[in-house]
């Protein structure tokens, strides 16, 4: 059998275990290993995995993964969560969908200290999962604001995929950074849109609260000293130039301790607790991105991709179509992949195709332009079923909302983020326009 | 033992704050604290396994089963278990190859100095614990009467 | 094809030396054979795990064919890291000669299981900083660098600098947001960081003086797999490897340079010349630096010394 096809034929038997109730990390490591065996050799399969496991978790790119995970916890147990939401309950808490649009709103400024799409959807689903759930929000809405309010942590500079962008087409890193505020923002209009379209349709799904009175708003305020300290200090602290974003994970874990020790809710109880809790939901995370690298890794060998990406490139027909179908193959890879991986298979492909197009951009708009674009797209991925990690995520914070209800939580978000896409390859302007202003 | 990966990675935290702080009074940062964190990473990796698959933590998509009698479905969930076993328990000797292999070429970090070998043996414990795991849970959902039956 | 050697590397393939040396070397490879042998390049490592990796990689057959460093395995291949120490270098294609000739004289027990097929280096590190220019000892004073490797970190230790290892995406955002003043790299790697955008002063040695560092690499091919194959076919691979492409590659790491330097000039950065004499106090300071290195050679069974005799002997000859 040729490589292609066996490629093709992995896909398909990974989409059958998954639907027969595998756990996703068996299925893509079993599918992987398979593939690995059949492309390579058991021999290479096996001197492979005897360092595997550790080289992918000596990782200072992951560590930031059980660093945020835990000051979610900390967060959550020291009560400090549950200020976020009583303030924001209190501003917003009256609207329809209130607290829905509140957890986005959390994701969004989480994201702004955090890297990655995973730490932020854990975090704040630890954080606002059983407050939505306590004020009679569905599993479905709650959860899928929180999915898609999750990717905004890749959106929202700083971004680990936009790092790894950057250094596969040699693009400036804080460039990008600044280019994808805009799309960032634009992503926490559509959810919020999202949101009140959802629960104009469905109104028992987000209930709305008492609206609360001017004293208690300002009430609310003074809860949240802790955390705008903790924002303060880690925003700074990376945007003034005393510490880099990976270093910014660690402060933020010792913060929000010393913050829950003031605030009273942490114990030595308390903070064993989130420690235990921290340890599930990083296995279960890294269980997957195990799972994935096997994988991905048994992927590459068939060259599959490469190959599908090469035949986009090459076949001759005008800018604006190779572009879509470049959205397009990314979108359908999305719903098996993950973000990162995608972005290393195919980008040293599409990009030289994408930059000998002409779009009547600059070469550095043009490279930008697509950056934002492909992390848009992948993003999407970590939304969209069977294989969507912060449909994972969530489901592993709460067991007890199902994954269909997931599934259909996401469908809002997914309709949002395709608009946002169509807006964002209709005007490239977006995704250069605040650079061009501020660093040229 | 997943607390005891937890207090590795909150050291690793306090660790490089403590770093960042010295770093920014001018009394220099602290050499090596990136490879502490890369260590403690791999170190919590492996720890939380065991507990992960002792809640039955690992998701799975239900979507498409959802018609099926949930004593069925348990059972199909207790045979993957146990194929999550061999998974767990292939892993487990491979990295036991792994950690003869770094330790007889004495690899070492570049700053600390610290040996690489070190990190394999958390690795094989996880990974150990987690084969035992899945297969006696695996082994009781499969076959439930046997094992009342044994505890009777 | 007959063959196929799976090449695995981990530079991104918009790096000149993916498009400019592995595809050509693989096209000539491929034309050499009559289209036998296929080389199937996966940059980035796409065959996963981490660049430390790949020497194992390649021995083990995971790959048939790796590019790698040295000093990714800190004392695995301690004659081949010998001109990574600080002060052996000078530019690249008279380096990668030197350290070529090196290996063949004292470095060939080092690679069990394991073909060579070229050693190279690439052209010594300058000093790229934000704030100020870097033209003495002075100008090194408490001044955060960012150190390529172990050896070099020490180098600018013992000069005055407060060094750090950041790996390289926390290099680029602590270079924007002044969480490091300046960094340790050579010319060519400047495209790949926007390092011009990044930084506003480079500081080169004259060109007599030795340059500051220079990494090693090796590009291994797993033996197995090189036995395996027929005699005409490994005519071939022995023809496209050796001195003559140590040399080659070396030259094109000069061309690299070259472009790299271009890039800084059309930014606008300021570009300094550190003084010959200058250079020659700081390698008096990186002398207990060499000292150590002599030891740990002379601890793994070397002849420390007079691998490190013959390395300074080839530098100054070229
Ligand atoms: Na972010
Ligand atoms: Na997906």
């Amino acid at each position: 059998m040729d490589p292609f096809t066996l490629a093709v034929l992995l896909v398909i038997a990974l989409f059958i275990l998954i639907f027969m109730r595998v756990p996703i990390a068996l299925a893509m490591g079993l599918v992987g290993a398979f593939g690995y065996v059949q492309l390579s050799s058991f021999s290479s399969l096996k001197a492979y995995l005897s360092t595997a496991w550790v080289d992918k978790f000596m990782s200072y790119d992951l560590a930031v993964v059980p660093l945020f995970i835990l000051m979610g916890h900390l967060a959550t147990h020291s009560g400090i969560s549950a200020s976020i939401f009583g303030a924001a309950r209190a501003w917003i808490g009256h609207l329809r969908g209130g607290l829905a649009m509140a957890s986005v709103a959390g994701c969004a400024l989480f994201g702004s200290i955090s890297g990655s799409s995973l730490a932020t959807a854990s975090t704040m689903a630890r954080v606002a999962l059983p407050e939505m759930k306590k004020h009679g929000f569905s599993g479905a809405l709650s959860s899928g604001s929180l999915a898609a309010g999750g990717t905004l942590g890749i959106l929202i500079p700083p971004s680990v995929v936009l790092i790894i962008y950057a250094l596969l087409t040699e693009q400036n890193i804080v460039k990008l950074f600044l280019a994808a505020t805009i799309p960032g923002i634009l992503a926490v209009i559509g959810f919020m849109i999202a949101i009140s379209i959802y629960v104009r349709l469905y109104p028992e799904e987000g209930p709305t609260s008492q609206k609360a009175s001017f004293a208690e708003r300002i009430r609310s305020l003074g809860d949240i000293w802790h955390v705008v300290v903790i924002f303060v200090v880690v925003l700074g602290g990376i945007y003034g130039g005393f510490f880099t974003p990976s270093q910014g994970a660690a402060v933020g874990v010792v913060l929000t301790l010393i913050m829950g020790v003031i605030k009273g809710g942490l114990t030595v109880n308390t903070v064993m607790s989130s420690l235990i809790d921290t340890a599930g939901s990083t296995a279960m995370i890294f269980a997957i991105v195990f799972g994935a690298d096997i994988f991905n890794v048994a992927l590459a060998l068939s060259r599959m991709p490469m190959e599908t990406a090469a035949f986009i490139s090459g076949s001759g027909i005008s800018p604006m179509a190779v572009m879509i179908a470049i959205i397009v193959f990314y979108l359908v890879m999305g719903c098996l992949m993950d973000s990162l991986s995608m972005i290393l298979l195919t980008v040293p492909v599409f990009f030289p195709t994408i930059m000998a197009l002409d779009f009547g951009l600059q070469p550095e708009q043009q490279a930008m332009w697509f950056g934002i674009i492909s992390l848009v797209v992948v993003e999407l991925g970590l939304i969209t079923p069977p294989v969507g990690m912060n449909l994972f995520v969530i489901s592993a914070m709460a067991p007890e909302i199902r994954m269909t209800e997931i599934f259909r939580g996401t469908i809002p978000f997914i309709a949002a983020e395709f608009t946002r896409i169509v807006i964002l390859v209709s005007f490239p302007v977006l995704s250069f326009w605040l650079v061009d202003l501020i660093a040229n | 033992m997943a607390g005891l990966g937890g207090i590795i990675i909150f050291a690793a935290a306090f660790f490089v704050t403590l770093s960042v702080v010295m770093s920014n009074l001018g009394f220099g940062g602290i050499r090596g604290e990136f490879e502490l964190v890369e260590l403690a990473c791999a170190t919590c990796a492996s720890l939380f396994l065991p507990l992960c698959q002792l809640n039955r933590g690992h998701v799975m998509v239900d979507v498409f089963t959802g018609w099926i009698p949930p004593a069925t479905s348990e059972r199909i969930d207790g045979l993957w278990m146990l194929i999550f076993a061999i998974g767990w328990a292939f892993l487990f000797w491979r990295l036991c190859i792994g950690l003869d292999e770094i330790h007889t070429y004495g690899d070492k970090t570049m700053l600390l100095q610290a040996p690489v070998w070190w990190v394999y043996i958390p690795a094989v414990i996880g990974t150990g614990l987690s084969a035992v795991v899945a297969a006696c849970m695996g082994m009781f959902i499969v076959l439930p009467k046997v094992f009342r039956a044994e505890l009777n | 094809a007959e063959v196929t050697l799976r090449l695995h590397h981990f530079l991104p393939p918009v790096a000149p030396m993916h498009s400019k040396f592995f595809e050509v070397w693989a096209g000539e490879i491929a034309e050499a054979s009559n289209g036998a042998i296929d080389v199937q390049i996966f940059p980035a490592m796409q065959l996963g795990g981490k660049p430390p990796q790949l020497a194992d990689q390649v021995r083990q057959g995971i790959c048939d064919i790796a590019w790698t460093l040295p000093v990714y395995t800190p004392g695995r291949f301690l004659v081949a890291e010998t001109m990574s120490n600080p002060f052996m270098t000078t530019n690249a294609e008279k380096s990668s000669v030197a350290l070529h000739q090196l290996m063949d004289e004292f470095g060939q027990n080092d690679y069990p299981g394991v073909k060579p097929l070229a050693f190279h280096t690439h052209d010594g590190g300058k000093l790229h900083t934000r704030d100020a220019p870097v033209l003495s000892q002075s100008d090194l004073q408490g001044l955060k660098l960012r150190a390529p490797n172990q050896a070099t970190g020490d180098m600018l230790t013992a000069l005055g600098a407060e060094v750090v290892f950041f790996p390289v995406t926390d290099m680029v955002v602590g270079l924007s947001n002044g969480v490091i003043d300046g960094c340790c790299l050579p010319y060519e790697v400047v495209p790949a960081f926007k390092l011009q955008e990044l930084t506003s002063f480079s500081a080169a040695p004259a060109p007599a003086a030795r340059g500051l560092y220079g990494n090693t690499f090796s590009l291994l091919m797993n033996e197995a797999k090189y036995n395996e194959m027929s005699d005409d076919l490994r005519g071939v691979i022995d023809a496209a490897s050796g001195a003559a492409l140590s040399q080659r590659i070396g030259k094109q790491f000069d061309a690299f340079e070259a472009f790299g330097k271009s890039m800084v000039e059309k930014q606008g950065n300021e570009i300094v010349e550190i003084p010959a004499e200058e250079i020659a106090r700081w390698r008096e300071a990186a002398d207990p630096i060499h000292a150590a290195w002599i030891e740990k050679l002379n601890d793994a069974g070397h002849d420390g010394a007079a691998i490190m005799a013959r390395a300074n002997e080839l530098l100054d000859a070229g």
